[in-house]
């Protein structure tokens, strides 16, 4: 039994070594590091045509040429309704097919409150959309606290224009004022020709006129003017979701038009960036500038590719670009002006730069009357209407007789009339009957007459309109 | 057999099993040894020295955070959720016309050092500052429109609530005020991040340009040159550049004529000079602009 123990004993004994010696694990392998994921790639969706939906003068529009409508908004007090002119019939009704509907509720899908401050006009696909930005007055607070502020005093002093009302009537306009005052930016989507309406909210707010071109499924502007040495960012809002992305974009750049799948931007090109004049003083800044040049591109935001159109000269005004009036038809429109002594400038004519041929080509030189300006270039209305072929330029201006004059320009026969009809119950002296929008069928629409609360319309074939006829088709209200 | 009868045996085996327990240690040990010695093991999470960023650096977080009052896409008087990190919650901006400056006599030596030590590390030619240092000692007074007298024979200075001091000599061309520097410095490290020198238009040469070598000294008396990567930027507009990926920051330098137009006594008075525009600045890979074509 000894015997049998020493031997186990010392059998235990060199197995517990041997263990030891095999415990020692074998050297540690460094763990493969992971390769870092692929970030997924969004599909990025094909853009559709772009085309504006903002007339640039007055933050928002004045109207939206769909093709077979115009849509346009009637101001009323404290409310606007959203209108639809339709060519073919000449009748203008209110976009609500909601059944008994008196316009003058939340209920109505054409209902839109306040002021009607920056709300743009567009159809999108079968859709009309009204955008609403939050405007520059926004309140922020209950409808109590606005009521205590705001109501109450201008119920016991009532401002102009509201003496005659009953104190409901009051109440009843300035609730519309605040709804449109404290409103969060969105969309309102009218859908089967006013049957019925949501709003979609934007992700982000977005103050007054930011957005002013669509391709179909998102809106695009930029959030600040590119101006005193600010780099804007560029902004997309989803019409479907509201939802809003950036692009980036250059110093002091702005968006200037829109066609095909691509932006008009200008910006300085300068020997270095540009400071913040609040920085470094005005004359530091406006230094610097001198000797830059402006390039006009086109920019594709969903890829970010550039390519030049053409680089012209400084001209010294905020943004460089004051000579530049709109992009239709892949044509620049542009004013000619040359210095004269004394930092004086004269404007010499109005010429077109093609971007096609890349030639330039005098519209009018000299221009024949000085007061005569384009207002706007380019035209509100949906990418593929004849009016986008730019045909006919409206040029407006006044005379010191207190007339506010119009003329017509034919870009293929270069034939400028003087529109000589005049607007009916207007509260100036003279003034001319002006544009709308330009149908499909050769015929204008026209501000035929000034009513209390806006226009009334007709419709006209252009030959004939510009032979002087007043024959118009004029447009009626919609049983 | 049985062991006991032969004792001689049992003392030979007891003296062997010892042997073989006091070798056993040194056996193993060997062993051991030679299984792990010359082997290589990579370390889990090996150290890797981290690139230097925009963030690391003290003179570009203050120049972000005074850039990023400038553009903004919201519009929203509650701070969303997600706001940038570093957004400062209120930022007042520096005066920059003369009538709106403190006198900043007892900064005059710090404007010449400031000078001299550009001079000196080659970042600006001796001309500019000479130009920029010309201090007027025959008392010239310029009257503002608001009625004050204002000596320019000392700099004049505002600040920002970021810190940044702006530092500015004016003077008098044909009665009318022109401003001969400008000069921004952060006021905690004295880092010179903006800089404008006036001079006359002596004749068709212009004055010297800084080059590439110069901007590299700026970045070094900026405290950057750790960041690694300052470079000319590729199919740049600017005519001398250099920046920096790591630290999203641009430096560029120009120098260019203008015409400088003043008002004195109803009438304008014009007078071509050059200036020298020399610039530190935060800007990100998208905002750097390329040459287009």
């Amino acid at each position: 039994m000894k015997r049998l123990f020493s031997i186990s004993l010392a059998a235990a004994l060199t197995l517990s070594l041997a263990g030891c010696a095999a415990a020692s694990a074998a050297p540690a392998v460094p763990e493969a590091t992971a390769t870092p994921e692929a970030a997924p790639t969004e599909a990025v969706p094909a853009a559709a045509e772009f085309y504006t939906i903002s007339d640039g003068y007055s933050y928002g529009n004045t109207g939206f040429n769909a093709g077979d409508a115009w849509y346009s908004l009637d101001y009323r007090l404290g409310y606007a309704l959203v209108t639809r002119t339709d060519y073919a019939t000449a009748t203008r009704q209110v976009l609500c097919s909601v059944p008994g509907c008196t316009h003058d509720s939340e209920s109505c899908p054409a209902w839109v409150p306040g002021r009607g401050t920056g709300l743009e006009i567009f159809t999108a696909g079968d859709k009309v959309y009204v955008y609403h930005p939050v405007v520059t007055m926004h309140y922020e607070g209950s409808w109590e606290d606005f009521y205590a502020e705001v109501v109450e005093p201008k119920l016991q002093q009532r401002p102009d224009g509201l003496e005659d009302l009953t104190e409901e009537e009051v109440v009843a306009y300035y609730k519309n004022l605040y709804v449109e005052r404290s409103a969060p930016t969105g969309l309102y989507c009218i859908e089967g020709n006013g049957a019925s309406r949501q709003n979609v909210e934007t992700s982000q707010n977005l103050p007054q006129g930011i957005v002013c071109w669509c391709d179909g499924t998102a809106l695009y502007g930029q959030s600040v003017a590119g101006t005193n040495g600010d780099t804007p960012t560029g902004c997309r809002v989803a019409l479907a979701d509201g939802s809003v992305t950036t692009f980036p974009m250059l110093q002091e750049e702005n968006i200037l038009g829109a066609q095909g799948s691509r932006l008009l931007t200008a910006h300085p090109v300068t020997d270095g960036p540009l400071p913040d004049p609040n920085d470094v003083g005005w004359e530091v800044y406006r230094g610097l500038l001198q000797n830059a040049t402006v390039e006009y591109d086109w920019l594709d935001p969903v890829t970010g590719e550039r390519s030049k159109v053409l680089e012209r000269p400084h001209d010294g005004s905020t943004f460089g670009t004051q000579d530049f009036l709109g992009l239709l038809a892949g044509k620049l429109y542009f004013e000619d002006w040359s210095p004269l002594e004394e930092g004086n400038s004269q404007r010499e004519a109005f010429y077109v730069y093609d971007t096609a041929t890349g030639q330039q080509q005098d519209l009018l030189r000299p221009i024949p009357d000085a007061s005569m300006q384009l207002p706007y270039g380019t035209v509100v209305g949906l990418p593929d209407l004849a009016a986008q072929q730019g045909q006919y330029l409206w040029f407006t201006g006044y005379d010191l007789n207190g007339e506010n004059l119009a003329w017509v320009l034919d870009t293929r026969s270069g034939t400028l009339t003087a529109v000589e009809q005049q607007m009916a119950g207007t509260q100036l002296p003279h003034q001319a009957v002006l544009y709308a929008a330009q149908t499909e069928d050769g015929r204008f629409l026209l501000k035929t007459g000034e009513t209390e609360t806006g226009y009334d319309y007709g419709l006209m074939e252009i030959g004939a309109f510009l032979q002087g006829s007043t024959d118009y088709t004029p447009v009626t209200a919609a049983p | 057999m049985s062991l006991w009868k032969h004792p001689r045996w049992m003392a030979g085996l007891c003296t062997m099993a010892v042997l073989a327990c006091a070798a056993a240690p040194a056996v193993f040990l060997t062993a051991v040894d030679a299984a792990m010695l010359g082997r290589r093991a990579a370390v889990k999470d090996a150290y890797v020295a981290p690139t230097p960023s925009g963030e690391d650096y003290y003179i570009l977080r203050q120049l972000t955070a005074r850039q990023q009052q400038e553009s903004s896409i919201t519009y929203s008087q509650v701070p969303e959720a997600g706001e940038p990190q570093g957004a400062l919650k209120m930022y007042i901006g520096a005066q920059n016309s003369l009538e709106s400056m403190m006198n900043g006599y007892q900064y005059r030596d710090t404007v010449d050092a400031t000078f001299q030590q550009l001079t000196e590390k080659g970042v600006i030619a001796p001309e500019w500052a000479s130009w920029a240092s010309a201090w007027d000692t025959g008392s010239a007074l310029y009257y503002s429109y608001n009625g004050y007298s204002y000596d320019l024979s000392v700099p004049y200075y505002a600040t920002d609530s970021l810190g940044f001091v702006t530092l500015k000599r004016f003077a008098l061309e044909q009665g009318a005020l022109y401003t001969v520097f400008s000069l921004t410095m952060d006021s905690r490290t004295g880092v010179v991040t903006q800089l404008w020198v006036s001079a006359p238009q002596g004749g068709e040469q212009s004055p010297a340009v800084p080059d590439e070598t110069s901007l590299r000294s700026f970045a070094e008396l900026a405290g950057l040159e750790n960041l690694g990567d300052w470079a000319v930027p590729e199919n740049t507009p600017y005519a001398h550049a250099l920046y920096s990926a790591n630290g999203a920051a641009l430096i560029t330098a120009t120098v260019s004529p203008y015409q400088y137009s003043g008002w004195a006594d109803g009438t304008t008075v014009t007078s071509d000079r050059w200036f020298l525009s020399l610039s530190l600045q935060p800007c990100t890979a998208e905002e750097l602009p390329t040459l287009v074509s």
